[in-house]
């Protein structure tokens, strides 16, 4: 079998192998039958469905970019990858270049500084957000819409996946609420999402916790449990919120929401039941080293798209102001005071580095969904995947000629947006433009978003 | 970068630019203390009476400003967006804190009025100031104080949870890995504007509330043992040989000694049995021999005697694990033997081939586990089994809900179970149900049916609040027993509380949690440093410096030391590695413990390798970072944003990046005026520590230079070196004046009132900051005494009664 996806003989290929403590041999019977055709999406869900789903996903990364290393000389089809886009590998014929897209309320406009935190909220929000002590309100974000409208289709609406757990304390971006920096998808206004940050129990949550070895009757024992402890907190919620005051209220309604939401998770079929891949193996935790961290969360996310257990996901490399090392490549300085070059020869060489190392990780996940077998072509053909930075020169803190990339296929190319180019949209293109010309290919049409009001047109 | 203020962003302003003020102990408290002289308080400042600001409003701020700065600083819009002519009130510049202090801060270095203009007395500028001081004291004045201020509603934070089924259940379980992260708000995890719910943290509320009642309450369903097995390719050691047409499984080759195995969960402690398939190459005299191991332990030692590797045959043995985890097991070869063929043919090679491995178990029923047995004993005297399992749901979602459940609660959650159930899997469905409920995840605090207006906490919430400031976990029944009583409310009753509970070993999560947020040592788990720079920071070294820095502040906690204690105590608490690290000799073993400073030169946090790293890049000091975290953290006086067009590049700012040492780069700084009026202030702190490096290690010299670790504030006074920098700060509040400039026990005040109340202080919290201070002794400030008065106010035992529902 060609297609047949073996985790560990592929992270060998990509370099070092992963440590051997990260990964946890032996899943069970269930999963380790070999690969068969149900995987095919349509198998795994109730009712029916386009056999060929469409996917949104974003990648984050903190903090700019290397501007020379990144944006490669000459516009076209025929462009010469720059030095941090040669890192993507062969993947040029399914990615797009944009030059040009900016977002302008990530700017000041008045608000004076904090733009790493205005960067991370508004990258997909694309509103200004409200600078003010603890308290959030951006919007919500396009990969939330999308979630919100068609999410349903799938078990999960959206992962939200990260790298950097959450902070230890407070200390965040000049004023603004910490919360910002942490969170590129928001469910609602003041509604950030966390983010898994832990392979092992992205994976966990996705596939089931394939150990158990429950027998069938243990399984329905816990099935019976867990619907009447759910009814029970169900009409503990209506409860409180009759008796709680009108100022407590939008906390339970978020607790509702959130119960609502698991039980409707629970009308599709367990991950437990999926069949994954021969060889595939559970990640145990978090590796020491940020490349094998990225390149597990990175897996199960792919895995994740290709059994359509969910159609929708951000990832974010790190948090804005990432004071993260990368020992592994040479550079032991932190990210963000790198950013801050001054034009410095050495410190531009270790950001491209960095730059280079996360394009590198990324092109493998594009590479492996695109070694998934979907329909007549691949999981990445159906799949459109935006990579940026919502600061384009870390030194700058600037938000125009946002570093952006567009990876996929058939979904793309749908109506007028075409791969295998550099192109540059035009100075001061709301970035907003693209959220909407994304947005309308996952069904929803929007006439306006924040500061655009037409899809990007290139 | 400024840490959100715990008085919102306006009164950080304020401070930020008084400490000048302040650290000189300038003319703003002498100019109070002047016109305070009738008072007869005997607190170390009086506040003014409603005359007397009005009063000096007219004779002294009005004719002031109208002199000196109301021809550019008036109108509709006026210079810099600063309108000293309108307020009309004391209370109207104390709203406008920020713009006031800092209006006077330029005032007294001369910058105002501009050169261009005439030139106030000293005089003049000594009374204008004072009375702004005064003014914005005034704000504080408890007098003021009785509103308990805005409600919150709490959730559990992921250490709250952690600590409430510990002490409640005794489980143990790792809510900080399991649950998403705690959004911090105002620098506190347990600010509730920060908290969110969201469908993944009640995905793994549902789930953890399942795991955590199968932990407390052993009960699993009668039936076979789970079987798991594995196949060849998801063991790992030998090599694979792929099926072929001619071998139609998987197979794993041991053609030398050694393992053949994998790491498996086991669900909890118990008895298992391992079963291995195998086969052998069978050659020399004994036949291929086989271990059973788990870990290091040998289970069963075995001959394989089958001849075909392609027909195995099956050995098992027993084992037990003491817990729940991860465990290697393995099928072993012990007798490899090979000889090459003497004549050609094939030589003689004996192999053990695994086909693959199994486990099965847990074997036996689980056991009960001690909070079963406890609740056993305690209702042992029930008439019958159906009474015992109502009184004990009755007293976990007691211990739980902080507030005992109705009977029909009690019914409700003893009908979850299927009919029939077992005891002990009603309990434990029971459990689930309790630690699933908003009532246990939230701390809710109900007012139906009360009328508008304050009310007194019933004594169950108070409890709620009192256990989780001072314990950050649940109440005990002691406190339970209070509130049934409805005596918790009486003064003496809560004192003796706060007592019995500062003196309970829980109190060290007070330290633990309040003293690592504020002081932000937490950081150091996730901080980067260098180790070709610094090969000694290991994580053992980050981890002892932690807990030097929460030891110590629990030292001054319980032994009611002198706040100012923690800036220049003469002890500290080192292990091994923090000892060699400070240059302290004979210190052995991990443990940490206390030692005397004494012929050293280290004294208070300000020198602790923990803040000196987490206010470090990952392979240089940053002054900037120490000279924030200095005014910011410990003084609670943020300086204001960078005005618009500078950017918050603290010393990574570009221009100054290639200078080669620290003083260029400050100098630089000093060129570029809308840098210099916040950097004046920053860098000197930050170059008064600059004898320590990226982790706190004692440094001569930096980049081939002698440290140069003096340092010159704006008003003209000078230290040098760490020792005199401490000194300076600490007695920044000296005087007793903690209310209108930068001041340590302001500061701790204000955090822990923010870490009590689980929300940011407004304007309309300074009264109840004011009140603390109060009752403080400005001669001996303590955390004890902080905490009490802080537990006594109107804040912490009274809710504004929210009756909108209905």
């Amino acid at each position: 079998m060609t297609n047949r996806t073996n985790l560990a003989r592929t992270s060998r290929m990509l370099g070092r192998p992963l440590e051997r403590r990260t990964l946890l041999r032996g899943l069970g019977a269930t999963l380790a039958l070999p690969l068969l055709d149900a995987m095919q999406p349509s198998l795994l869900r109730p009712g029916a469905a386009p056999s060929v789903p469409s996917r949104l996903v974003y990648v984050y990364v903190p903090n700019g970019v290397n501007q020379d290393a990144w944006w490669p000389s000459r516009e076209g089809r025929n462009y010469k990858p720059s030095r941090t886009l040669a890192a993507l590998g062969d993947l040029k014929d399914k990615t797009l270049v944009l030059r040009g897209l900016t977002h302008d309320k990530a700017r000041a406009n008045g608000d004076g500084p904090g733009d790493h935190a205005r960067a991370a909220s508004t990258w997909l929000t694309g509103v200004q957000i409200l600078k003010g002590g603890a308290t959030v309100r951006a919007a919500q974000s396009a990969d939330q819409i999308v979630a919100a409208e068609v999410g349903g289709e799938t078990r999960f609406r959206s992962l939200e996946i990260g790298c950097e757990r959450g902070q230890s304390n407070g200390e965040c971006d000049s004023g603004y609420a910490c919360a910002y920096n942490f969170h590129v998808s928001w469910k609602g206004d003041a509604q950030p999402l966390p983010q898994e940050n832990d392979p092992r129990m992205l994976f966990e949550r996705i596939f089931g916790d394939a150990q158990s070895a429950a027998s069938a009757s243990v399984a329905a024992e816990r099935r019976e449990r867990r619907k009447s402890v759910l009814d029970y907190v169900g009409d503990e919620i209506r409860k409180l919120r009759r008796d709680l005051g009108a100022g407590d209220r939008h906390k339970i309604d978020q607790f509702a929401d959130a119960l609502r939401e698991f039980e409707r998770k629970l009308e599709f079929s367990e991950g437990d039941a999926l069949v994954l891949p021969d060889g595939t193996q559970k990640p145990t935790g978090i590796p020491g080293v940020f490349s094998d961290h990225v390149r597990l969360l990175f897996e199960v996310l792919a895995l994740a798209l290709r059994a359509d257990q969910t159609r929708v996901a951000t990832f974010m490399y790190a948090r804005e102001v990432s004071s993260r090392t990368f020992p592994e490549i040479g550079v032991p300085d932190a990210h963000h005071a790198l950013s801050h070059h001054g034009g410095n020869a050495g410190t531009l060489l270790k950001l491209e580095k960095i730059d280079a190392l996360h394009m590198q990780l990324f092109g493998e996940f594009l590479a492996r969904l695109d070694s998934y077998e979907e329909g007549s072509d691949s999981v990445l053909d159906h799949s459109m995947i935006v990579y940026g930075s919502c600061i384009s020169d870390g030194d700058k803190h600037n938000h125009e000629n946002l570093p952006t990339l567009v990876a996929g296929g058939g979904e793309l190319a749908k109506d007028r947006i075409k791969l295998d180019r550099y192109a540059d949209v035009g100075n001061e293109t709301p970035m907003n433009e693209l959220h909407i010309a994304l947005m309308k290919r996952m069904g929803i049409k929007l006439d306006a978003f924040g500061d655009a009001d037409r899809e990007l047109s290139i | 970068m400024v840490r959100i203020h715990s008085l919102g962003s306006t009164s950080a302003l304020a401070a930020g630019s008084l400490l000048v003020a302040a650290i000189a102990s300038a003319a703003a408290s002498t100019g109070a203390r002047t016109q305070d002289s009738g008072g007869s308080a005997p607190s170390p400042l009086a506040f003014p009476s409603d005359e007397e600001l009005t009063q000096g409003l007219e004779s002294v701020y009005r004719p002031f400003v109208e002199t000196h700065c109301a021809s550019c600083h008036s109108g509709s819009s006026p210079e810099a967006g600063l309108d000293l002519a309108s307020p009309r009130s004391a209370a109207a510049l104390a709203d406008r804190d920020v713009l006031m202090a800092h209006a006077v801060d330029r005032v007294r270095l001369g910058q105002m009025p501009p050169d261009s203009q005439p030139r106030p007395s000293a005089e003049e500028v000594d009374a204008f100031a004072g009375y702004v001081a005064l003014a914005l004291r005034s704000a504080y004045d408890p007098a003021r104080a009785g509103d308990p201020g805005r409600n919150v509603l709490r959730r559990l934070s992921n250490t709250e949870y952690a600590n409430t089924v510990f002490d409640v259940l005794g489980v143990r379980f790792d809510a900080e890995e399991f649950f998403p992260a705690d959004n911090v708000g105002h620098g506190f995890d347990n600010v509730a504007d920060a908290q969110t719910l969201s469908d993944l943290q009640l995905e793994r509320y549902l789930d953890a509330a399942a795991t955590v009642a199968e932990s407390a309450i052993a009960w699993e369903l009668p039936g076979d043992p789970p079987v798991r097995t594995f196949v060849a390719t998801e063991l790992e050691g030998g090599h694979l040989r792929a099926r072929s047409n001619r071998q139609p499984t998987d197979l794993r080759i041991l053609d030398s000694n050694g393992e053949c195995g994998l790491t498996i969960e086991l669900p909890r402690a118990g008895r298992y049995l391992l079963r291995a398939r195998v086969a052998a190459n069978q050659a020399g005299s004994e036949l291929a021999r086989m271990e059973l191991r788990r870990d290091s332990q040998i289970l069963g030692s075995f001959d394989v005697v089958t001849k075909s590797i392609l027909d195995p045959e099956e050995h098992e043995a027993e084992f037990t694990v003491p817990e729940a985890g991860r465990w290697w097991v393995a099928a072993a070869f012990t007798n490899d033997f090979f000889e090459p063929s003497v004549d050609g043919g094939r030589p003689l090679d004996r192999n053990l081939v695994v086909h693959g491995l199994e486990v099965v178990g847990p074997l036996d029923p689980p056991g009960p586990t001690e909070l079963q047995t406890a609740l056993a004993d305690r209702f042992s005297a029930e008439r019958s089994e159906k009474k015992r399992l109502e009184s004990s749901v009755e007293w976990l979602a007691t211990r739980l809900w902080r507030r005992p459940p109705t009977g029909s609660d009690v019914a409700k959650l003893m009908k979850l179970a299927p009919r029939r159930a077992e005891y002990d899997q009603t309990l434990q469905i029971a459990l689930t149900a309790i630690l699933a409920s908003p009532r246990f995840l939230l701390r809710v605090e109900e007012d139906p049916g009360r009328s508008e207006g304050i009310r007194r906490l019933d004594g169950y919430e108070l409890a709620t609040r009192l256990s989780y400031f001072l314990w950050s976990s649940a109440p005990d029944e002691e406190l339970l027993a209070l509130a049934a009583d409805d005596r918790l409310q009486d003064d003496d009753v809560l004192a003796n509380q706060v007592d019995r509970m500062l003196e309970d070993p829980r109190s060290g999560n007070l330290a633990r949690n309040f003293a690592s947020q504020w002081l932000q040592t937490r950081q150091l788990a996730k901080h980067s440093v260098d180790l070709e720079l610094h090969p000694d920071a290991t994580p053992d070294l980050l981890r002892a410096m932690e807990r030097e820095t929460l030891l110590v502040f629990e030292a001054v906690l319980r032994e009611k030391r002198s706040i100012r204690d923690l800036l220049d105590s003469d002890f500290t608490f080192v292990n091994d590695v923090l000892a060699k690290h400070y240059g302290i000799r004979g210190i052995e073993g991990s443990y940490m413990r206390r030692v005397p400073l004494s012929g050293t030169s280290r004294r208070g946090i300000l020198m602790h390798a923990s803040i000196l790293t987490v206010t470090s890049q990952p392979n240089r000091t940053s002054p900037v970072k120490r000279g924030r975290w200095i005014l910011e953290t410990l003084l609670a006086s943020p300086l204001p944003p960078p005005p618009p067009g500078a950017d918050s590049f603290g010393d990574d700012d570009p221009a100054t990046f290639d200078a080669k040492t620290m003083r260029e780069r400050f100098a630089l700084h000093r060129e570029r005026a809308v840098c210099a009026s916040c950097h004046d202030r920053l860098d000197p702190l930050g170059f008064g520590l600059e004898r320590f490096d990226a982790v706190g290690g004692k440094r001569t010299t930096v980049g081939g230079q002698r440290v140069d670790a003096s340092g010159v504030m704006p008003d003209g006074r000078s230290f040098d070196g760490e020792v005199e920098l401490v000194a300076l700060v600490r007695d920044a509040d000296k005087d007793g004046d903690w209310y209108s400039g930068p001041s340590l026990v302001r500061g701790v005040v204000e955090n822990l009132l923010v870490y009590a109340l689980g929300r940011g202080l407004d304007p309309a919290d300074r009264p109840t900051v004011g009140a603390v201070l109060s009752r403080l002794d400005p001669a001996h400030p303590t955390l004890d005494d902080a905490i009490r008065a802080i537990v006594s106010s109107a804040a912490f035992r009274e809710r504004r009664t929210d009756t909108a529902s209905r």
